[in-house]
């Protein structure tokens, strides 16, 4: 079965928000093995297919991996219709959800003040949450970031066997040294166990095992 | 409608700018002129015998042992050796002459002369390759800050990662900003001393410069920033704009863009209030500080002068909804 993909996007005016979420999900669809199943934009972005609601299936957790493009602080990011916080009960990876990276600014923020702890909640069986320490930018060549982060996590080792793979900590890194200032800061929080190690996890057309029992979380950030 | 100037909160120094300014033609360097110093990179970071591929962004070039590729829109490089790090099992790293700085949110730092003689072997690797430019400022070095975390999030240890030597560009006074003006070497501790396991180059070379008139501050904000289509609907709907970022610099696009030339911009950051259309929020922005019609009074043309960079254009998926 294939691993399916899915992008969340916002535009508020920057059409690049729209072409970095969907980036991501259309380069790994044109491989065998990945499948752009979920696709929704402005009005279309809903706190309820990311958020625990009562008789209905988050769309967030039908797909293995998301890229969402919206805005950020410390403790939440923008839908259409309000917020998705820490203060909400979110699942992510209750049904399939392994990899969920955004662009949304200080998300993964991890300071005295706001320790990315708070972000654990949200992992039910999610291996990598990838955002960023400080601000992202816009307006200045940022609209790729998406299909860099797709390029370095699957693509090039799917069109170029010969090459080695980089796993998905790598991959977010690399795709954001290369559209963003070096003023920047790249940051993940991934959740890892005996049995179901994430450090090395690649982004391939097998499901991965799930981090469940025995769990703890790794974070870095680092300059782009 | 566009945002008023007074309506926003400037928590940061409100540049000065100069009269004039250089507008920059950029030249890139061909594949042929690259090929000599990629190659010997590839020695240099032992990434064995390589096969290539090109690709809509640039030549690839690959081993088991890693990879290198060759930005065809700029002439830039991103080289990294994928064994390097192998057997390390987390983030983590084992460096001599790790600090605590006690700065919130990068406390492990190396010592200065620990960074001093890492930037130097750096210098000593690039510059002979032709992949530090010559208008680098002095290198800095930081450590990617890493922690673990317990099941409920209580960090239980924190430390060091790897390490990334930072040359950053300037021309005169004024920086350069932005994916396409840095060098940066990614180093990881092997047997006792760090060794160089990436390198991302990007510097478009400087060649002619045509004056161009630089208005007051507030007709250059007025380029982009106050016409910024997400914080005009966020002004118009009360919400507060506070900027607490604000620079003059020079914009360099990402290696894999055309950039014709090097041209006058404002990196803003700041934050957008509660309010009626949703959540506070966080924002970086690159605008042009220069208007179109300037550009060609001075008869400067070229990719980039009069838009914004629009990116990638993906093709439409199955199941949509919007």
């Amino acid at each position: 079965m294939a691993r399916t993909l899915g992008s969340w996007w916002i535009k508020d005016g920057i059409d690049g928000r729209r072409i970095e979420a969907q980036g991501f999900a259309s380069l790994l669809d044109s491989l065998a093995g990945f499948d752009w199943t979920q696709d929704h934009g402005d009005g279309g972005v809903l706190e309820k297919d990311f958020v625990e609601t009562a008789n209905y299936t988050e769309k967030v957790d039908t797909v293995d991996a998301v890229m969402m493009s919206s805005h950020g602080n410390p403790n939440g990011f923008s839908v259409s219709n309000g917020s998705v916080t820490t203060a909400d009960t979110i699942r992510f990876g209750k049904g399939d959800l392994e990899v969920f990276a955004t662009h949304a600014c200080k998300l993964l923020e991890h300071t005295g003040a706001n320790p990315v702890g708070r972000w654990c909640g949200a992992f039910d069986r999610l291996h990598y949450m990838c955002g960023f320490h400080n601000s992202s930018y816009s307006g200045g060549g940022q609209n790729a970031r998406g299909t860099y982060f797709a390029m370095y996590a699957a693509y090039l080792k799917a069109v170029f066997p010969f090459m080695a793979a980089y796993p998905i900590r790598e991959a977010w890194k690399m795709a954001n040294v290369v559209v963003e200032g070096s003023n920047v800061e790249w940051a993940y929080l991934r959740a890892t166990a005996p049995g179901a190690d994430t450090y090395n996890e690649m982004l391939t057309t097998s499901e991965p095992v799930d981090p469940v029992t025995n769990r703890t979380f790794w974070t870095a950030h680092g300059s782009c | 409608m566009t945002i008023k100037i007074s309506s926003i909160e400037m928590m940061a120094r409100v540049p000065q700018l100069p009269k004039t300014l250089p507008v920059v033609a950029l030249t890139i360097p061909s594949l042929e002129e690259r090929r000599q110093s990629v190659l010997r990179l590839a020695e240099q970071m032992q990434l064995g015998t390589m096969k290539s591929a090109q690709l809509e962004h640039g030549l690839v070039m690959a081993s088991e042992r890693g990879d290198i590729t060759v930005f065809h829109a700029s002439g830039g490089v991103w080289a990294r050796n994928a064994i390097l790090s192998k057997g390390d099992t987390t983030e983590l790293r084992q460096w001599a002459g790790v600090v605590d700085s006690k700065i919130d949110g990068q406390r492990m730092a190396f010592a200065p002369e620990v960074s001093r003689k890492l930037s130097d072997d750096v210098r000593e690797l690039l510059a002979p390759l032709g992949l530090i430019g010559r208008e680098a400022l002095a290198p800095s070095v930081q450590l990617d800050q890493v922690a673990q975390l317990d099941a409920k999030g209580t960090v239980v240890s924190f430390g060091a990662g790897q390490a990334t030597v930072r040359f950053e560009y300037a021309l005169g006074e004024v920086p350069v900003r932005g994916a396409g003006a840095k060098t940066l070497a990614f180093a990881e501790p092997a047997g006792g001393r760090p060794a160089v396991g990436g390198v991302f180059h990007v510097w478009r070379t400087p060649a002619e410069a045509v004056d161009v008139k630089i208005d007051t501050v507030e007709a250059a904000l007025a380029v982009g920033l106050l016409e910024d289509p997400e914080l005009d609907r966020h002004a118009a709907a009360g919400h507060r704009i506070t900027v607490t970022k604000l620079e003059f610099v020079y914009l360099a696009l990402p290696a894999f863009m055309r950039q014709s030339h090097l041209f006058p911009a404002f990196q803003i950051e700041g934050e957008v209030s509660e309010g009626k259309l949703g959540m506070s929020f966080h924002f970086g922005r690159y605008h042009h500080a220069v208007s179109p019609k300037a550009y060609a009074a001075a008869g400067l043309h070229g990719q980039y002068l009069a838009t914004n960079p629009d990116g990638l254009t993906p093709k439409v998926p199955r199941s949509t909804s919007r």
